[in-house]
């Protein structure tokens, strides 16, 4: 600890920065989709209820 | 990486009975509670009011039933390991994330050099690194934490093995600093233990976690039960006899309704590092806070992320060796719990994410109902402190050609059963933990049957009083949330934790002049409910006394818990290297603070 405790605050930044740096091996994190683009609203809600107990208009199909 | 949706699709989810047989319990209960209600309202004649109120006492109880069917549940099963073992040797390798925010560098990373200690022990040291990820903006701190970095290098002769980084912004906050970190290093690495300043972990758990996720490769996170240790006021020593005597067995529960889909804490898991790169990258929502920016309380959001993915998350209670830390007095609780309150009604914004598991929705709304419950307990008092404006006039002749009177038929033996029930709700469980405990031997550990039951019984006077002002705290946040204000990020204190009665009126005058003001309405208009709402306004208007009394040290042999008894081997390696380092501080005071001053000012 002598050792440490007698370095300068510049020497200690610069061990630190040599010894202390990760690994460097980058892996790609994507945003995660979380929210629609169209915000909940009672109409919505109650339209996706009713088309999940197949009570609702499916959306048309072209033939 | 694949994810395996395939597997997952094809897999048994054996939480459908558990889960089905708690939902109706409890649904059960709250239908209960509203038909008795309403007998007992309507025994005065027929209104709104009544109605209202027995609605707002079906919600309550359900939740109270809620809670206390999954700690029965609990104790129906034991906590095993899982069927399938690694029977090859362990070659995935592993980070330990310690992510640190102002904390006090010495204690934090003496839990490190007693993990990584315990980790070279098990002979598998080589396949774990550790990484501390520092979010610290107090420049001091930041330079005590770099002096305090090479100390421990140097001390475990870790160079290569242990590392140490600080962000030059906190952006996302504790998940942006570990999304940081894989972003830059998560590629060489297979699994990451992410801990929180205060965790501690043995390194045989940690060993024995990365070997069960390689045995099953569908596993994207699993969380361990940690065990909260060192509270020294008698608050903290409360919390932490109710956690560990009577988490395990909700926790059972709470592991028996999984699934695929278990929870994420925070902190003490392992995740896989690529199926959470993959997974669990969060966006900020849009608006600003509370309700937008970033996600609070992310640890939720990313255990859904990671099954909707398909991957596995399982709660594993049966492992021991995880320790935490908690507040020590009940205005740090309170404010710890202003964060989680502000994250967890965030996660209103993503009852309806796309492609979400049904169970990690209910998971959203179970943390909802944990901070807006007290509403419901409230409305019901104040709409019972209305109702007697609300009652039509008495009837005594509703028979048009009957010459004698008809009085109302008394119910009140309705409403004691209900609040008997009620009560029920709240104490059955615990008095059968104490019991099962005392059966199964598992008491011994809390210093055996007798002390057990009476630390049961003090956890239980204690919390009935500490609780109004708790649930007023708890209030407050949710309204502040609702009204748009931001709880940032504070520190959390893990210093001197005694308040001085000055310093608790200063945090809970206005609980006290909310108890006083609820007392002389209900005097005023409804004094015939004055009774049953004393032991609610009583603590209030006494929560002074019980935050001071209850932040000093505890002296009594109450509260015993297992680590109390025999401490754990890594706990005692962390005391031991804490104490060696704080000597050395103090020996070394004025060279160390040269140090240290002259650092900060890089």
């Amino acid at each position: 600890m002598t050792n440490i405790a007698s370095l300068s605050g510049v020497e200690i930044e610069r061990l630190v920065q040599d010894m202390g740096a990760p690994v460097v091996a980058p892996l790609v994190m994507p945003k995660q989709v979380l929210e629609s683009a169209e915000p909940l609203s009672l109409r919505r809600a109650g339209r996706a209820i009713l088309t999940m107990l197949h009570l609702g208009s499916a959306p048309r199909q072209e033939m | 990486m694949t994810p395996p949706v395939a597997r997952a699709a094809g897999a048994r989810d054996s939480a459908i009975l558990p889960r089905g047989v708690a939902i109706v319990l409890s649904l059960l209960a709250g239908a209960g509670a509203f038909m008795l209600f309403l007998q007992f309202g309507w025994s005065d004649g027929r209104d709104v009011v009544d109605v209202l109120r027995a609605a707002l006492i079906l919600i309550s109880t359900w939740w109270l039933a809620w809670g206390a069917v999954q700690g029965l549940m609990g104790l129906t099963t034991r906590a095993e390991p899982p069927a399938r073992a690694l029977e090859g040797p362990l070659t995935e390798r592993c980070v330990v994330l310690v992510p640190v925010y102002n904390e006090d560098p010495v204690t934090t990373f003496s839990r490190v050099a007693a993990m990584d200690e315990s980790l070279q022990a098990t002979g598998q040291g080589h396949l774990f690194h550790f990484a501390i990820l520092s979010d610290s903006r107090n420049e001091t701190i930041a330079a005590r934490e770099r002096l305090w970095f090479l100390r421990l290098v140097q001390d475990r002769k870790a160079e290569g093995r242990i590392f140490y980084r600080r962000r030059t912004d906190n952006k996302g906050k504790k998940a942006g600093n570990v999304e940081d970190f894989i972003q830059k290093s998560g590629g060489a690495y297979d699994l990451a233990l992410i801990l929180d300043a205060d965790s501690l972990m043995e390194g045989a758990t940690i060993v024995e976690m990365a070997r069960r996720m390689q045995a099953e490769p569908d596993i994207g996170l699993l969380q361990t039960l940690p065990v909260v240790t060192r509270a020294e006021t008698r608050f903290g020593r409360a919390m932490q006899f109710s956690a560990a005597f009577h988490s395990p067995v909700f926790a059972r529960g709470l592991a028996m309704m999984q699934g695929r889909t278990g929870p994420f804490w925070g902190h003490n898991a392992m995740v896989r590092v690529r199926a959470f790169a993959e997974s669990c990258g969060l966006p900020e929502l849009r608006g600003k806070p509370p309700f937008g920016g970033h996600i609070m309380s992310h640890d939720y959001v990313e255990a859904a992320l990671l099954a909707r993915a398909g991957w596995r998350v399982r709660l594993d209670d049966d492992l021991g060796g995880s320790f935490e830390e908690g507040p020590e007095n009940l205005v740090d609780h309170a404010k710890r719990d202003r964060r989680w309150c502000q994250g967890n009604l965030q996660h209103a914004r993503l009852l309806h994410a796309p492609g979400l598991k049904p169970w990690s929705r209910f998971v959203f709304f179970q943390g909802i109902m944990a901070y807006i419950s007290p509403l419901f307990w409230i409305g019901f008092m104040l709409a019972s402190i209305a109702a007697p404006f609300f009652a039509p006039a008495p009837d005594y002749f509703p028979e048009p050609y009957w010459p004698f009177p008809i009085f109302p038929q008394a119910e009140a033996s309705k409403a004691i059963g209900l609040a008997i029930g009620v009560f029920g709700l709240l104490i059955l469980p615990k008095f059968a933990v104490a019991l099962h405990a005392a059966m199964s031997g598992r008491a011994r550990a809390f210093g055996g049957p007798v002390r057990a039951f009476a630390s049961m019984l003090a956890e239980l006077l204690f919390s009935s009083l500490s609780a109004p002002a708790l649930l007023a705290y708890q209030t407050r946040s949710v309204f502040q949330v609702l009204l748009g204000r931001d709880g940032g990020w504070p520190t959390n204190n893990r210093g001197d934790a005694r308040l001085s009665l000055g310093e608790a009126w200063a945090a809970s005058h206005w609980v006290v002049s909310t108890g006083l003001v609820g007392l002389v309405g209900t005097w005023y208009l409804a004094p015939g409910l004055v009774v049953w709402m004393l032991p609610v306004l009583v603590p209030m208007m006494l929560s002074p006394v019980i935050i001071s009394w209850s932040s000093r040290p505890a002296t009594s042999r109450i509260f015993t818990t297992p680590t109390d008894l025999e401490e754990a081997p890594v706990m005692r390696r962390q005391r031991e290297i804490l104490g060696q380092w704080e000597n050395e501080m103090i020996a070394m005071k004025d060279v160390s603070l040269t140090a240290e001053v002259s650092h900060a000012g890089v």
